[in-house]
């Protein structure tokens, strides 16, 4: 063991060892920019995961045709050519009616918020190191993404980007423990702040505290942001109250909130890139 | 080419396979939905470039580990370089405890990687969870990060097994020239 310590492939490994650290440093300062080893590693890697991602949510989809094509064709030949370009078809239908849906999202959104300036990303990874369904999407600064900008789907708010490559961009759900959004409910306009939970998050829920003790908040409520501190937009939907309880200290209520959109199985989503007071009230 | 350059060619393209299998167990590692149990999915490329460790000593062993660190490290939500860093150390120490402490068998590496994946969940749940207080955080230690170190523990054979074919046909192959 002597030798290894005095050898140069200890010198060269405790060389490598202080890049190693002074690159971890970079990423610090830097915050949501990730260090040039990422970026370049992206460049491989992301255009892959969208391939593999789109397998995996194929099943349904084109890629089972796909595999019902090699069996037809095992059992007759003759029918080969025509269910490649059925299948084929499909799959082209199926990109144009997930765009199309894209679009159409897009569009009710933007009538809506005309102040919103979106990107359209897909979910491309779910890595086992991610925490409260946090995932990668396939966009990120050369589309214009910056660190906290809020993710969206047409049915609701998703979460913020956490991290931006160069052609991807970490995302961080709203049921994650880290993430706080200014809140009120849209009937009583009591104002609170959802939070993640560890034991609603396994449901797909989280919580919105901070409600008075005389808040008239009830099940069936709907959630939206209030806006403040400039991270989400005004008026986004958040989700909907299931249940209503006292916290442990006795007083102030908190609220169990099932988000409206789909945050587990998210596929596409909108990042909104810029909307009216952006960047206002925010303060570390 | 003269069998010295050969054997260059060899080791290189040895080395230049691993880069591949590990860029591809990343990917499979981070595709939605592969491998995924309740929810619980297995790191891949920290049992690879455990089993490269234990192959190919604590040089080789440490820089294989780096990379696979930067991999696990694009897609986690820990800081950057979290992964790099231990497992760029852990591999080092891997190669050298099998060297001087341990058997190389399949009990040796499936101990090294369960002690990586228990030593850096409990860890992340220190630093990104119990420092916090967030209620219920027991929780995540219990259905997220123990069930993630077990499967991934249970998949550890695999890499070792796939890893000594790979590491003995190429010593083969070398040994032919």
């Amino acid at each position: 063991m002597k030798d290894f310590f005095k050898s140069t492939r200890f010198k060269i490994l405790t060389a490598v060892f202080i890049m190693l650290c002074a690159f971890m440093l970079r990423a610090t300062v830097s915050g949501g920019i990730t260090p040039l080893t990422s970026q370049l590693l992206s460049l491989i890697t992301t255009p892959v995961l969208k391939v593999t991602s789109s397998i995996s949510e194929g099943v349904d989809g084109a890629f089972r045709h796909f595999f019902q094509a090699g069996a037809i064709e095992r059992q007759n030949a003759e029918y080969e050519e025509k269910i490649r370009i059925l299948t084929q078809q499909v799959a082209d239908l199926e990109n144009y009616r997930r765009e199309n849906e894209q679009l159409r999202e897009y569009l009710e959104i933007k009538e809506e918020h005309n102040d919103f300036t979106f990107t359209s990303a897909s979910v491309i990874g779910r890595d086992s190191a991610e925490r409260f369904y946090s995932f990668t999407i396939d966009a990120g600064s050369e589309t214009g993404i910056e660190k906290f900008d809020p993710v969206i789907t047409s049915n609701g708010l998703v979460g913020l980007v956490s991290e931006v490559g160069k052609n991807y961009s970490k995302v961080l759900t709203i049921l994650d423990v880290a993430v706080e959004v200014g809140a009120y409910d849209i009937r009583t306009r009591d104002i609170g702040a959802t939070t993640g939970d560890i034991a609603l998050a396994r449901e797909g829920q989280l919580r919105l505290a901070m409600l008075p003790k005389e808040c008239e908040v009830s099940q069936g409520d709907l959630i939206y942001t209030t806006g403040y501190g400039g991270i989400y937009p005004k008026d986004l939907a958040i989700g909907e109250v299931t249940a209503i309880h006292t916290d442990s200290s006795g007083m102030s209520m908190y609220a169990v909130i099932r988000p409206l959109a789909d945050i587990t199985n998210v596929k596409d989503v909108l990042v909104i890139t810029a909307f009216e007071g952006q960047g206002e009230q925010v303060f570390d | 080419m003269g069998p010295r350059g050969r054997k260059r060619m060899l080791t290189a393209g040895k080395y230049l396979l691993y880069f591949v299998l590990l860029v591809l167990l990343y990917v499979l590692q981070a595709t939605p939905g592969f491998l995924a149990v309740r929810g619980i999915k297995p790191f891949l490329v920290v049992p690879a470039v455990i089993a490269i460790a234990i192959y190919e000593g604590e040089f080789i062993g440490a820089l294989y580990g780096a990379l696979g660190g930067m991999l696990c490290d694009m897609g986690a939500s820990t800081f950057y370089g979290f992964y790099t860093i231990t497992l760029f150390l852990y591999c080092t120490g891997v190669g050298l405890v099998l060297i001087y402490l341990m058997k190389n068998n399949v009990q040796s590496a499936v101990i090294c990687c369960l002690g990586y994946v228990g030593i850096m969940g409990l860890i992340e749940y220190i630093f990104y969870y119990l420092l916090y207080a967030y209620p219920g955080s027991w929780q995540v230690l219990l259905f997220f990060l123990l069930p993630r170190a077990l499967f991934t523990g249970l998949m550890m054979p695999l890499f070792y097994l796939g890893e000594r074919a790979l590491f003995q046909r190429f010593e083969e192959l070398i040994g032919e020239i």
